[in-house]
């Protein structure tokens, strides 16, 4: 009878610090805004996942082309490209993008502007402007494997937008 | 003959300044700063012993004694002959307190040139240190890739957040960030 108070006390007070450490978590999160900003012309779609951090650890930083988003392992929409994340948390993340036209796209990423900026230095963003020129096939869609992680640190901001501008790329558009 | 010999001076001057004219790009490197700071980034040529040296970033009690040599403004003038160009970023500490900064990843206006520039800059998430009444400085430099300028664009502009860190935060939180500079 004792050992049984003994454990619902055990269990009443790890259900108790367990709801603390979740409320001071959530205290010292900060919210993060993900905008992509894309010209007009450019008919894409875009839409925002959070994935299984352990499956997809070591697809950070790659790209490819998804018949569904079923192929994502579950998937988890993020609205309106915002989460919220404490100190030390981090999501890995994939943008995908439809091309719903009758022609392939092509497309690159200008670096991402970070406002507040003074935070840049707290997080790591491992994203997808990189110099580097994307393809969507007509009709298809294509997905980039990111990463977003906080150090330990405190962000004294509520939120931190972190703006990626999409430009078209058209090789005769050159100089 | 005079005026055949005048003709085809008049056309290769024409011709020539046209075509530079079509090719330029001039380039804004500009610095955004936080209302509290002091420092500023001052722009300066490169001596010639060290127009290879990129990166080289150190500390002196006297600029004459680092790699800067003459004053310059932050706009660079580029031609596909001429490329790209080394020059030197410097921040002078007047006062009596160790300064510490960082520069936010650089962006590029318009966003469509962004892949017209490299600039091997001071961006790299690490935190500067600045001694009481020295100099800091950093050999950059900028390399314009013709090949991917837009179509008509004559102008951009490279532009960094210039963040300035607290004693204590330099101290603890990005204590593993500090450049080790010379």
């Amino acid at each position: 009878m004792q050992n049984r108070n003994i454990n619902i006390l055990f269990m009443n007070n790890f259900k108790i610090a367990l709801v603390l450490i979740l409320i001071s978590q959530l205290a010292r999160a900060t919210e993060f805004k993900l905008e992509f900003i894309k010209p007009r012309d450019l008919n894409i779609e875009l839409k925002l996942y959070e994935l299984n951090p352990i499956s997809f650890a070591k697809a950070v930083g790659t790209q490819g082309e998804l018949v569904t988003d079923e192929q994502l392992e579950k998937p988890k929409p993020i609205k309106n490209f915002t989460f919220k994340l404490g100190p030390a948390d981090g999501k890995v993340l994939a943008l995908v993008a439809e091309n719903k036209t009758a022609k392939d796209i092509e497309f690159f990423v200008s670096p991402h502007e970070s406002n507040p900026s003074e935070f840049s230095l707290d997080f790591k963003f491992n994203c997808l402007c990189y110099s580097h020129i994307y393809k969507i096939k007509s009709k298809k869609k294509w997905y980039r494997i990111m990463r977003l992680q906080r150090t330990d640190d405190e962000i004294s901001a509520r939120t931190v937008r972190l703006k990626h501008t999409i430009v078209k790329w058209n090789p005769k558009d050159k100089h | 003959m005079i005026n055949l010999k005048a003709i085809s001076i008049v056309s290769f001057i024409l011709v020539h300044f046209a075509g530079a004219n079509q090719s330029n790009l001039n380039v804004n490197v500009s610095f955004r700063y936080p209302k509290a700071t002091k420092l500023k980034i001052e722009f300066y040529s490169v001596k010639p012993e060290f127009t290879f040296s990129v990166a080289r970033t150190g500390v002196s009690d006297s600029v004459n004694k680092t790699p800067a040599d003459q004053k310059i403004i932050n706009k660079f003038d580029f031609t596909p002959s001429k490329a790209e160009s080394s020059f030197v970023l410097l921040v002078k500490n007047d006062s009596s307190q160790t300064k510490y900064f960082f520069a936010n990843p650089h962006t590029y206006k318009p966003e469509s040139t962004a892949l017209s520039a490299v600039f091997e800059c001071l961006c790299n998430h690490h935190v500067y240190t600045i001694p009481p009444n020295t100099v800091w400085f950093r050999v950059v430099r900028l390399d314009v890739n013709f090949d991917m300028v837009p179509k008509g664009s004559k102008k951009l502009e490279i532009v960094h957040d210039f963040v300035e860190v607290s004693e204590a935060d330099a101290k603890s939180k990005y204590k593993h960030l500090i450049y080790e500079q010379l």
